[in-house]
């Protein structure tokens, strides 16, 4: 699975029924030579943009903070689709493309959790089949999310010189 | 080898002795045939009666002979150690007589010939040889006995010279055997390897467009090919079986996180990739990511495609891969769970999915424990009195705890200095166990009687600090990429004017719809219609 579906931390249920998403943006460095960071270093940069907290080890480098400003890269909203819609346009999904010749009636039995693996998961590189599947999961997504959220899937890369 | 002979002092007088002794042979001719009218060459042998019989004497009976056997192993104590059994077995070295010998010049008295009277062996008339013992009276016939000395120089230094090649022979004949032997052990891996390297990077397109992290090759800042220093490009055998894509994340043969990408192969396969895909070895593939072919499988055939000029490869296909895209891979091989894909539709089973203890869910734990079903854990079942309690606390996704918890091996292993739990290795990440529970959130007005679904695979877990995130080597810092093989589908079509494309695909129809694509855009561009 890749894509849009690969951002997704969490999925919740809200009191009106809709969905909540909790998603990650992707964060790429630029490489070697222009790197100045240690392995330690950037390992606790990503805490700190993943997290929002600069912690106090990282205050005296300048340049780190500089570069975790792109912060706060984890996102949580509130999407245009409910939760049980979302769910059972998945199962739509896996019945109508098929999931790892699974009869349907274990596809119908699935609960939401193993929905989403089955979805995301059962994904082969090679495999036509789940082609079809990727893309309407990404479709579905797409179609779920706030359209000023839409720029949270794309990649970030940071340059750290 | 010879190098190494041509450094020692006594092998190179040796050859100079050598050469030496072939121009006095000449020499030695030259003055019989311009001084005396014989022809020295059909003198065969050491055989006196020869001598005699061109002298016409009968006073010159005796030939003296020259104990030679001192002559012997000068050079083997010069040698070194593996040459000297070599040199033992060698004939005995004739020309060190040669080597304090000023070549004689035979108008005059020979050295040479008091040479063979200082050995001592008598002749049969003494006086006759009278100058030779500092004697002051010369009675013997000049002519004859020049050209006796002559003669009888030309018959030592022929079979000087004779026996010196045969054992010049003997010498480089065992020196190859040396040699050959060297040759053979320095042909070593290290040396095949360089030799196989040089090609892939000949073969491999230049790095000056690579130095982004675009590059699916890249791993960890560092291009994953042509550094020869970090060996980076690892060399495929005849029998080389590409891993399944979850095998590589965990097998040690692998080299588990820091394993390389393999690259090709023997010299065929190099210039078969050269004469097919000339310098497009780099296609797109997967993420768009840039993947390179490194093995050419087979041609398929294909009618659709050949009627349309393209021709169309099974290839090969390696690149660097996230860990976490990776980790939504299963390869054929790859199914962990099977109560769960066998299609068991039993909750027993599915709750096993989280229960600590049981020995398929922490075999599974690796690369697969990365969505929860929160409603079908219960803390008991995961916190008991044996474990400790990593950490706890509020997650990155509201409303949700979260508690790391470990038993108490683990942690005192993976304490670092300053006494806190920082570090887990792969091999531990089986002994630490996630939990989670709802707690009330301010931002969102959250419906707990739904099921929430959880991603915990990633690096990024806990707001403040995060620890757990199954299957890297190191948290978050070290796995970054993991290098993918996959089997794709190439297509290469050429154009009228040369210009070539190259797809790939997943299947023959997809690398076909592909190219079909390229080739209808290329084709528009040239015609400059729209």
């Amino acid at each position: 699975m890749k894509g849009i579906a690969e951002s997704v931390l969490g999925l919740q249920c809200l009191t009106n029924g809709n969905l909540l998403m909790t998603v990650k943006r992707d964060m790429y460095f630029k490489p070697y030579p222009r790197t100045k960071l240690n392995v330690t270093d950037r390992y606790v940069l990503n805490r700190a943009m993943y997290t929002g907290v600069v912690p106090e080890s990282l205050k005296s480098k300048k340049e780190l903070i500089e570069a975790a400003k792109v912060s706060n890269l984890v996102k949580t909203f509130e999407c245009n689709i409910t939760y049980d819609e979302f769910f059972k346009s998945i199962k739509e999904i896996l019945l109508k493309n098929g999931f790892l010749n699974q009869s349907k009636d274990y596809i119908k039995g699935l609960n939401e959790a193993e929905l989403w693996i089955a979805v995301t998961y059962a994904g082969k590189p090679s495999d036509d089949d789940t082609k079809f599947t990727d893309a309407a999961l990404n479709k579905l997504i797409a179609q779920t999310i706030p359209e000023e959220h839409l720029s949270f899937f794309e990649p970030v890369f940071c340059e750290n010189d | 080898m010879y190098k190494l002979m041509y450094k020692i002092e006594d092998y190179n007088s040796f050859l100079k002795a050598n050469i030496e002794l072939k121009r006095a042979v000449s020499n030695c001719v030259r003055i019989a045939r311009d001084k005396y009218g014989v022809d020295l060459t059909e003198i065969r042998g050491f055989d006196t009666d020869t001598i005699k019989s061109f002298l016409g004497s009968s006073r010159y009976n005796e030939y003296p002979r020259v104990k030679l056997k001192e002559a012997r192993g000068i050079l083997s104590e010069t040698l070194t150690n593996s040459v000297k059994e070599h040199y033992k077995l060698c004939p005995i070295p004739l020309f060190t007589l040669m080597l304090s010998t000023q070549f004689p010049d035979f108008t005059e008295r020979s050295p040479l010939r008091t040479k063979f009277a200082s050995v001592g062996e008598k002749l049969s008339d003494s006086t006759e040889f009278e100058y030779l013992h500092g004697g002051k009276t010369e009675y013997y016939d000049g002519d004859a006995a020049a050209f006796y000395d002559i003669a009888s120089a030309y018959l030592i230094y022929k079979s000087m010279l004779h026996d010196s090649r045969i054992y010049l022979k003997s010498v480089h004949a065992r020196c190859e055997a040396i040699a050959r032997e060297e040759h053979r052990a320095n042909r070593s891996f290290d040396t095949i390897r360089l030799k196989s390297v040089g090609i892939a990077e000949s073969l491999l397109p230049s790095n000056n467009n690579w130095d982004s992290v675009f590059n699916p090759l890249y791993k960890q800042g560092k291009p994953g090919w042509g550094d020869r220093h970090n060996s980076c490009v690892t060399l495929m055998s005849n029998s080389y079986k590409p891993l399944p894509l979850h095998a590589y994340a965990n097998s040690s043969a692998a080299g588990g996180g820091n394993s390389r990408l393999p690259f090709t192969l023997s010299g065929s396969e190099a210039k078969r990739l050269k004469e097919v895909f000339r310098d497009d070895l780099v296609i797109n593939v997967a993420d768009n990511k840039r993947g390179l072919i490194n093995r050419i499988i087979e041609q398929v055939e294909d009618n659709e495609a050949s009627n349309e000029g393209i021709s169309i490869y099974k290839t090969n296909v390696i690149y660097y891969r996230n860990f976490n895209s990776l980790c939504k891979f299963f390869s054929e091989g790859g199914l962990r769970h099977s109560s769960f894909f066998n299609g068991d539709d039993d909750d027993s089973t599915r709750l096993r999915m989280v229960n600590k203890g049981d020995d398929e869910v922490r075999r599974l734990n690796r690369g697969y424990r990365d969505f929860l079903n929160i409603r079908s854990v219960s803390s008991s079942q995961l916190i008991n009195n044996k474990e400790v309690i990593v950490q706890e606390g509020e997650t990155v996704i509201p409303g949700i705890k979260g508690t790391v918890s470990t038993d108490r091996l683990t942690y005192s292993k993976c304490l670092n200095d300053g006494g806190k739990f920082q570090e887990l290795n792969s091999y531990d990440a089986n002994c630490v166990d996630l939990s989670m529970e709802r707690v009330d959130c301010k931002e969102w007005d959250i419906d707990t009687t739904k099921p929430a679904v959880v991603h915990t695979s990633r690096e990024v877990f806990f707001k403040d600090r995060s620890l757990v995130s199954t299957g890297t080597k190191t948290l978050g810092a070290e796995v970054s990429s993991m290098p993918v093989e996959e089997i794709r589908y190439v297509a290469v079509w050429e154009s009228d004017t040369g210009h070539r494309e190259v797809v790939s695909g997943t299947s023959i129809k997809r690398a076909l719809a592909n190219i079909r694509r390229r080739i209808r855009n290329d084709i528009v561009e040239n015609l400059n219609i729209f």
